[in-house]
């Protein structure tokens, strides 16, 4: 995890198990706004507010038009009316790392626009701003920020590794996702990612599961939400996790989103 | 403390976060700062001049600034520079919450801070209502609403404190 300010060159996206950023020019704004209630009863010298219902949105997703076969823009966002899961993981200073900030979220996609006449060619894609109240999926969460549990790259073994401290337990819940863009192995490969946590200590032997994928089908394009119960208990300090079957090596990319 | 006008740099924004504890955040703008109150025009077509009465008053700041996740630090006190905390480490945690929160906008003058000097904000008193990153800027907004149940902002002199 790397600390400061940063530019959009060390951005990345991740939209249904793809990795998208080589395609991408620019994409946002990234959004979470709550309709804000007028408390203005009479007797009131100044008005007061409070926060109802979030609206999520990530924008915009500028693009360079590419029909690179199963990977390429076209191939991936060319069907319109998906839902989409999308990952923006924000490197900073350099190219995402473990524990880097990340806004996730499911989206509504609901146009592919090409720009023949651009040079290049451009493609744009707009995003239906998700609203909690919409319950999309199972992402019932007014929370898009999280944290990178695990940069896109390869594993080949379960961790041992300390995980990250986030200073505080929290009993609100979270919820995690996960896009793998490649995999190896036999036979189905199979494999599981998981979210573990402690409330202890951030030592390995402390650690529990808290998330699991389930046993997945490992491949490109495979991605998916899991999230707890809204009051779950959530200990103070969280990795990612790591099982093998059939699968040999899995390259993904994880985020963990704790709930508020 | 000194007296007359000033210039930018010398501002500074501290907000309580979630911990409880004020952090100084990187800003580019402030937008507008103070109370604008309803306008209730209670003149009446025989008079020459219209009448005004000054209703309830509205708060509500909007401020941008660099995304930044550097971790808390404790915030600058009387003549100190800014101490700077992450934008996105503070702000992100308490966009949608309902406690209210102390918050102060310091306007040094002519050089950083220092009691005497004009500053306008309370303990208790605001709550995040949203918060939007632009990656292609590097920037943040993020906006700040007098919270049901909060003490209301007022300018003053002394430093804002949580209690």
């Amino acid at each position: 995890m790397a600390t400061g300010r940063t530019t959009l060159k060390n951005y990345r996206i991740y939209v249904d198990g793809y990795d998208l950023s080589g395609y991408s020019r620019s994409f946002g704004p990234l959004t979470c706004t709550y309709e804000e209630g007028v408390d203005d009863a009479v007797t009131f010298d100044i008005k007061k507010t409070w926060p109802g219902n979030a609206t999520i949105g990530m924008g915009t997703l500028n693009g360079i038009f590419d029909n690179t076969a199963t990977s390429g823009i076209h191939a991936r966002l060319a069907a319109q009316s998906q839902k989409r899961n999308i990952m923006i993981a924000v490197g900073i200073i350099a190219p995402p790392v473990n524990n880097d900030p990340c806004f996730v979220g499911q989206f509504v996609q609901t146009n592919y626009e090409t720009g023949p006449s651009e040079n290049p060619v451009t493609a744009t894609i707009n995003f239906q701003n998700t609203s909690a109240a919409a319950a999309v999926g199972s992402l019932n969460y007014g929370r898009p920020w999280g944290v990178l549990l695990h940069a896109l790259d390869a594993e080949t073994g379960a961790s041992t590794a300390a995980g990250l401290d986030q200073l505080a337990g929290t009993t609100k819940g979270g919820y995690m996702m996960y896009h793998i863009t490649a995999a190896a192995g036999t036979g189905a490969k199979t494999g599981v990612i998981k979210v573990q946590h402690s409330t202890t200590t951030n030592l390995d032997g402390s650690f529990s599961d808290l998330l699991s994928s389930g046993t997945l089908n490992c491949a490109a394009g495979l991605s998916g939400v899991v999230a707890l119960a809204k009051g779950a208990t959530v200990g103070r300090y969280i990795r990612f996790q790591t099982g093998f079957t059939l699968a040999s090596s899995i390259t993904y990319a994880l985020a963990f989103v704790r709930g508020n | 403390m000194a007296t007359g006008r000033t210039v930018g740099r010398f501002t500074k924004f501290q907000i309580e976060d979630t911990s409880g504890t004020l952090r100084d955040i990187p800003i580019q703008s402030y937008g507008s700062i103070g109370i604008t109150y309803d306008e209730v025009d209670v003149s009446s077509l025989q008079e020459v001049v219209k009448g005004m009465l000054a209703s309830q008053g509205n708060v509500s700041i909007t401020i941008t600034g660099p995304f930044d996740n550097t971790a808390a630090t404790a915030a600058s006190s009387s003549t100190q520079a800014a101490a700077l905390s992450g934008s996105h480490t503070v702000l992100e945690p308490l966009n949608g919450g309902l406690t209210p929160r102390a918050f102060g906008i310091y306007f040094g003058i002519q050089g950083y801070w220092t009691t005497g000097d004009p500053v306008f904000g309370a303990d208790n008193s605001i709550i995040v209502t949203d918060y939007t990153v632009d990656p292609a800027a590097g920037t943040y907004s993020c906006k700040l609403a007098h919270v049901g149940g909060g003490t209301a902002p007022a300018w003053g002199t002394t430093a804002i404190a949580v209690v």
